[in-house]
């Protein structure tokens, strides 16, 4: 196994750690001190603000929060991602009890709903003019909380900042001095999920504003006139009563990753709020540490020395094994494993795997480091060629005479980033001195899981813990058998929600409640998988098995990536039949699976379909990648999948996707078409060890069938481009570390 | 509220079930990952207490061959000794038994490594420069930012000589000067005292390693 993940990605509503909870680690982990490098405040809506309102500013680039508010019968939890230092994003749950009319025991139930915001800041503080941000709350779906905004927010002093603002929709009812670009259309939202540009700052505007003050270190106070009328809650059902514009509050912030807040709002009700927060930029453990590296060993001078740079060794009995041994013995403790060495009397090339390092360009700098410590003097050329999944994705060429120079060099980053020559593993020495005892590999583990399902009707989310057994056998470089085991301890997945009806779609994801519901002993996956390079910039990998939870069949996949090039295309094709919701070995569908709300369970006893896919990748620099899938998905369905993600250089990985096939609205449901979220934390950067462990989590605000892709594992695209130009340069200040 | 009771019971139950995990890779020696980086982060050894006695005498020091030096990390609260293993253009790498390493030039501290927060490197004053309490000159410092960028830390610094100090290493009494370097730059500010003797070796250091691990002090145990 490449990695243990211990809370691992399942299709679309399993996942590993909350982000609200990697921030609750964080701050156990480092209480610092308070308020050093406090981030501009959050409103109840989880977003940049004052109480209710929202101001002018941005968060710092990168900054994650996590916020849960209460007040009247409302309550909103909102996750909210500064995208760039411009741009931010918000996705929120919100519950307002005793809402909607039930035909039930309880006349009014809790009404749920998901909503997204987008964020711009147009202006930045400056010493004259304030900062100037442009909102739109809830920009899809239901638009229950549907508004549009312009805020300026203006540091009178350190201490003291004024807010004042002008908004549309739910910001416009309160107050309004007009409709400056017409009347605001009534909004038909259908299934939900669709963008509502047609609404935007459209309707009667009505203007906001506020302050906020720094008492202390920790304590902020805050004030503000709402244009909120709160007409839903107040007069569509009467759930609070609201005879003020004006709310205060007072906020607490004792550490850099947490922050209270008690509100009096709308002068009947209190409120509260608790918000998390952290910077993926800043560890909380400071940085990785782990054993240091060895020292350069710089080889004597030549003229004075000339009997050491003797070339005599080449042709030394045994000289290779010795040296890979020596080499391997330096690099154990890294957990970097060698291959192969294969050299002239002035050039070594070594293939290595590294099994720990969350950095692959610390990899390629320790093994550069232990080259220098083992290798006779006359070798000057440092050809590492790291394998990725036991494909050589690389070929990293150091002299070692830079080595030598550089190891303290005051410009040792930038100056060796620009020696170093990455370049596509072509040209390669053949496999000498492969240890023959390295393969086959067995590894086993066994850890604890968590699985979540989000939003299934009844309840936010769902979720199971238990334990999982992993095994693999690596029996040569890039061919793997490995399975894993997993039994449910507790939890609460097999609640069954209400099963909206699926038109005519083959429950190719939305059954997944059955497949949390029976499988208490499940075999997860077990499969053999094939890698291989068809040339110097293609990468190949055959999948054959149980592939996830729901499928088994065959995966192929071809991708090209030039070392340098930021640009990539992979060719996916799958042939794959539903699994039994028991999680054993069966493909029998049973009737039971199919029933929904409404409708009998009745449907074909199996499924099988070819799905494939055509992907597009590119890189376009400080970390945003994008991607564009186009082919067949789970359910049949043709379209395309579009995804962005910002990947950081120690790791954290945060975007959002998109899918639209030609399954139409009505058939998809609720959503209109799948889109989500997407997290990748790594534990190194939460830890600060090395190791390459991560939690992945993908959070749907809709799991339906339309859009739905195979989850197999070992993708190539990610597999390999870490130890490309682009990926290494990024972090290639871990070369020296 | 539900939904905050549940998060915590969930990763009260997680976090509990984390501990337990184990696993075996013969490729990779032991990784229960996660339990183990857990345990190991709660003893940060620098040293062990065995091997560096706090109470180090001048006995033990006695029977000890190689050149090693003592190093206290007050902000990391950790001791220990250290050997030399490496030198590479007059710069002298040190290390622990646990690996973790610090590199002098004429003994004063150009890098560590082997702890989150490293002193990548450092643009630091000759002994001459040290001497001289008359000009003011540039220091460099680079660390890794938590992106893995380059992040270079520039500070103004001046000596001041504190005049003649008797301190003791190891049941040991030296005649030493004592200079302070004052340091200033735009994210802080601090200072690095050195003790030389007659002769001009340097008997005691304190210098600051950067904001994660806070000032080392070492006391040069030259024979």
């Amino acid at each position: 196994m490449r990695r243990f993940t211990f809370l691992s990605i399942k299709p679309f509503n399993r996942s590993g750690l909350l982000v609200g909870a990697t921030a609750c680690l964080a701050a156990l982990t480092l209480p610092s001190p308070g308020g050093s490098q406090t981030a501009p405040s959050l409103n109840m809506y989880g977003a940049t603000g004052l109480i209710d309102m929202p101001s002018g500013e941005a968060q710092p680039d990168g900054q994650v929060s996590a916020t849960t508010s209460y007040f009247g019968a409302s309550s909103r939890t909102t996750l909210t991602f500064q995208i760039s230092p411009r741009i931010s994003a918000s996705f929120r749950f919100l519950g307002i009890r005793n809402l909607e009319a039930s035909t039930g025991p309880d006349p009014f139930v809790t009404y749920y709903d998901r909503s997204f915001d987008f964020r711009f800041r147009l202006l930045e503080e400056t010493a004259s003019l304030p900062a100037l941000t442009l909102g739109i709350q809830d920009l899809a779906g239901t638009g229950v909380l549907s508004s549009e905004y312009l805020a300026a927010t203006k540091s009178i002093t350190p201490e003291f900042k004024v807010t004042a603002g002008l908004g549309w929709g739910r910001l416009g009812s309160k107050g309004s001095i007009g409709a400056p670009f017409g009347a605001r259309p009534k909004l038909d939202f259908g299934l939900g999920g669709d963008f509502n540009a047609g609404q935007w700052f459209r309707g009667p505007a009505a203007p906001f504003g506020g302050v906020e003050w720094k008492i202390s270190d920790a304590w902020t106070l805050k004030g503000e006139y709402s244009s909120d009328a709160y007409i839903t809650e107040t007069q569509t059902r009467p759930l609070f009563d609201r005879k003020s514009s004006f709310n205060f509050g007072v906020e607490y912030q004792p550490s850099d990753y947490y922050r209270l807040g008690a509100y009096y709002m709308y002068g009947s009700e209190i409120g509260i709020s608790g918000q998390l927060f952290f910077n993926p930029k800043r560890s909380p453990a400071g940085g990785v540490s782990g054993p240091a590296p060895n020292p350069i060993n710089p080889r004597p001078d030549r003229a004075r020395n000339p009997g050491d740079w003797a070339t005599e060794w080449v042709a030394q009995d045994g000289a290779a094994e010795i040296l890979r041994d020596n080499l391997a013995e330096r690099l154990k403790q890294d957990r970097i494993s060698v291959e192969s060495l294969s050299f002239t009397a002035t050039t070594a090339q070594v293939r290595i795997q590294s099994a720990a390092l969350d950095s692959n360009a610390q990899a390629i700098g320790r093994t550069a480091r232990a080259l220098s410590n083992v290798m006779p003097a006359s070798v000057e050329r440092f050809e590492i060629i790291p394998l990725a999944a036991g494909m050589e994705a690389s070929k990293v060429v150091v002299l070692r005479s830079d080595l030598e120079a550089l190891e303290f060099a005051p410009d040792m980053i930038n100056q060796m980033r620009a020696k170093a020559e990455i370049s596509d593993a072509s040209g390669v020495m053949p496999r000498l001195a492969t240890d023959p005892d390295l393969y086959p590999v067995f590894a086993w583990s066994l850890a604890p899981y968590t699985r979540f399902r989000y939003f299934d009707l009844n309840e936010p989310f769902k979720a199971d813990v238990g334990l999982r057994a992993k095994a693999s056998l690596e029996i040569a470089p890039g061919l793997m058998l490995s399975g894993s085991v997993t039994q449910r301890l507790a939890g609460n997945l097999d609640d069954k929600p209400v099963i909206p009806s699926r038109a005519r779609l083959h429950p190719v994801r939305s059954a997944v409640y059955y497949y949390g519901a029976e499988g208490d002993t499940t075999l997860e996956r077990l499969t053999l998988n094939w890698n291989a390079k068809l040339s110097p910039t293609v990468y190949s990998r055959v999948t054959v098995g149980y592939l996830e939870e729901m499928y088994g069949g065959v995966s192929t996949e071809v991708l090209w990536k030039p070392v340098g090039s930021r640009f990539a295309l992979g060719a996916e094709l799958n042939y794959v039949k539903q699994r039994n919701p028991d999680g054993g070995f069966s493909f029998k569908l049973p009737a039971s699976m199919y029933e929904t709300k409404g409708n009998p369970a009745s449907g074909p006893s199996s499924y099988s379909i070819a799905t494939g896919h055509l992907s597009v990748y590119y890189a376009f620099g400080d970390g945003y990648l994008g991607q564009l899938d186009v082919g067949r998905y789970l359910a049949g369905d043709v379209g395309a999948t579009l995804s962005l993600d910002r990947e950081f250089a120690n790791g954290w990985k945060i975007g959002g996707f998109m899918t639209k096939t030609n399954v139409s609205s009505s058939d998809f449901g609720s959503g209109s078409f799948d889109k989500g979220i997407r997290v990748t934390l790594p534990f190194a950067w939460l830890l600060g060890k090395p190791t390459q462990t991560k939690a992945e989590t993908t959070l749907r605000p809709f799991g339906r069938d339309g859009g739905g892709r195979l989850d197999v594992e070992g993708r190539l695209y990610d597999t390999v481009r870490k130890y490309h130009e682009n990926d290494l340069n990024s972090e290639f200040g871990r070369f020296w570390k | 509220m539900s939904l905050a009771t549940s998060t915590r019971c969930l990763l009260l139950a997680a976090s509990v079930l984390l501990l337990a995990s184990c696993g075996s890779d013969p490729r990779r020696g032991q990784d229960g990952g996660f339990a183990q980086l857990v345990t190991s982060r709660l003893s940060t050894g620098f040293a062990s207490k065995d091997v560096a006695p706090v109470t180090l005498t001048r006995a033990q020091l006695d029977t000890i061959i190689t050149p090693v030096q003592l190093v206290k990390l007050d902000k990391l609260g950790v001791e220990g000794l250290i050997a030399q293993i490496g030198t590479n253009r007059g710069i002298k790498t040190w290390s622990s038994v646990d690996t973790k390493t610090l590199s002098f030039r004429d003994g004063v501290l150009i890098a560590t490594r082997g702890f989150s927060g490293d002193l990548m490197t450092a643009e630091a004053p000759s002994r001459a420069q040290l001497a001289d309490t008359s000009q003011d000159y540039l220091r460099h410092y680079i660390f890794l930012s938590g992106e893995n960028q380059e992040l270079r830390r520039n500070f103004t610094c001046v000596v001041v000589d504190f005049g003649p100090e008797t301190i003791t290493i190891v049941e040991r009494a030296y005649q030493t000067t004592w200079l302070r370097e004052n340091c200033t730059g735009r994210t802080g500010s601090f200072d690095n005292d050195y003790w030389y003797d007659a002769s001009g070796t340097l008997r005691q250091s304190r210098q600051w390693a950067g904001s994660t691990l806070g000032h080392v002090m070492i006391k040069h145990l030259a024979k």
